[in-house]
């Protein structure tokens, strides 16, 4: 009886440990390279993230997708200077459209789709929209708890989105 | 045998109380959902219980002029493209314990709202009522 309930004991605090929020740090992205840069400054608007419950799945949250994709942006240079609030030569606006994230398993793969506007400000004129969807997979191996595992596969299907996301821009010869 | 079967149980149980339903939507800033008429569902490859058809029914009792199909792209120029992803478990009997909905633009795919709804095990609900409840948080953004 005792071996039972331990047995039971630990294996509630492997499967319903609580959820933690996606981190910004883990979605950053470096060393992309970007086939132009613009000298211009750009504001950034994330939405369509969630706060993360601690009785949920981790989810992505604007704030910290927005630092990461801010912290990406910085270090590829890809713009001059990320301003905080609107008044950046460009703006651009990611709204994280679906984060699909399977119920349970060993493997944890986590599609996440973001759509990207980056707009003139001075002009109003939409230089650049995409839609980004990428995917990522965490295993038993990246870790045994179920909820870090989840957090996982969603920062690498962050980093990977941004990359794809500052490649493209860095494509569109900005000034 | 016995011991195991009430280890699972135990197991079972507290990860279906471990969280509470919910319904969630976002909405793109520049969409514009109430421009939309027509509207081409897309069916999950291998839905097996048949979600695009509830899906395609409420839209049209909504008002809107929907149809369905397995292929990625409509057979004619929609509005809006519905998609879709469900999850089920089995507790008893098998029941949806999550469905997120998205609605694309029918020309670029970009997503202009989605929602989600999650129901575990003591708050399940039907196939029909969860569909309602995920359209209802979408449309009324």
């Amino acid at each position: 009886m005792r071996i039972f309930l331990f047995g039971a004991l630990a294996l509630l605090c492997v499967f319903s440990a609580c959820a933690t929020p996606s981190q910004p740090t883990a979605m950053v992205v470096s060393g992309v390279s970007v086939a132009s840069k613009s000298s211009e400054t750009v504001s950034i608007t994330v939405t369509g993230g969630r706060v993360t419950s601690s009785t949920y799945a981790p989810q992505i949250s604007d704030a910290d997708f927005r630092e990461a994709l801010k912290q990406s942006i910085l270090k590829s240079a890809l713009f001059s200077q990320v301003v905080d609030d609107n008044s950046g030569r460009c703006r651009l606006s990611a709204y994280i459209g679906a984060l699909t994230q399977p119920i349970m398993g060993m493997s944890f793969t986590v599609d996440l789709e973001v759509s990207y506007t980056l707009v003139d400000s001075t002009t109003g004129k939409t230089v650049w929209q995409q839609s980004i969807a990428t995917s990522s997979t965490a295993t038993a191996n990246d870790s045994i708890v179920a909820v870090t595992r989840l957090r996982l596969a969603n920062e690498g299907a962050a980093r990977k989105n941004i990359e794809a996301a500052i490649t493209a821009m860095g494509n569109l010869r900005l000034r | 045998m016995k011991t195991t079967v009430k280890f699972l149980g135990v197991v079972f149980v507290t990860l279906s109380l471990a969280a509470c339903a919910s319904v969630q939507a976002t909405k793109a800033p520049t969409a514009d959902l109430s421009k939309i008429k027509t509207i081409y569902v897309q069916k999950l490859e291998g839905d097996g219980y048949n979600v695009y058809q509830v899906i395609t029914a409420q839209l049209n009792a909504r008002g809107f002029k929907a149809a369905t199909g397995a292929s990625a792209d409509p057979p004619e120029p929609v509005d809006a493209i519905v998609t879709y992803v469900d999850r089920w478990m089995w507790d008893l009997t098998m029941y949806m314990i999550r469905l997120n909905i998205q609605v694309r633009d029918g020309k670029t795919r970009t997503i202009l709202a989605n929602a989600e709804s999650y129901r575990p095990s003591l708050e399940r609900r039907s196939t029909e009522e969860m569909v309602a409840e995920t359209l209802d948080a979408i449309f009324k953004q």
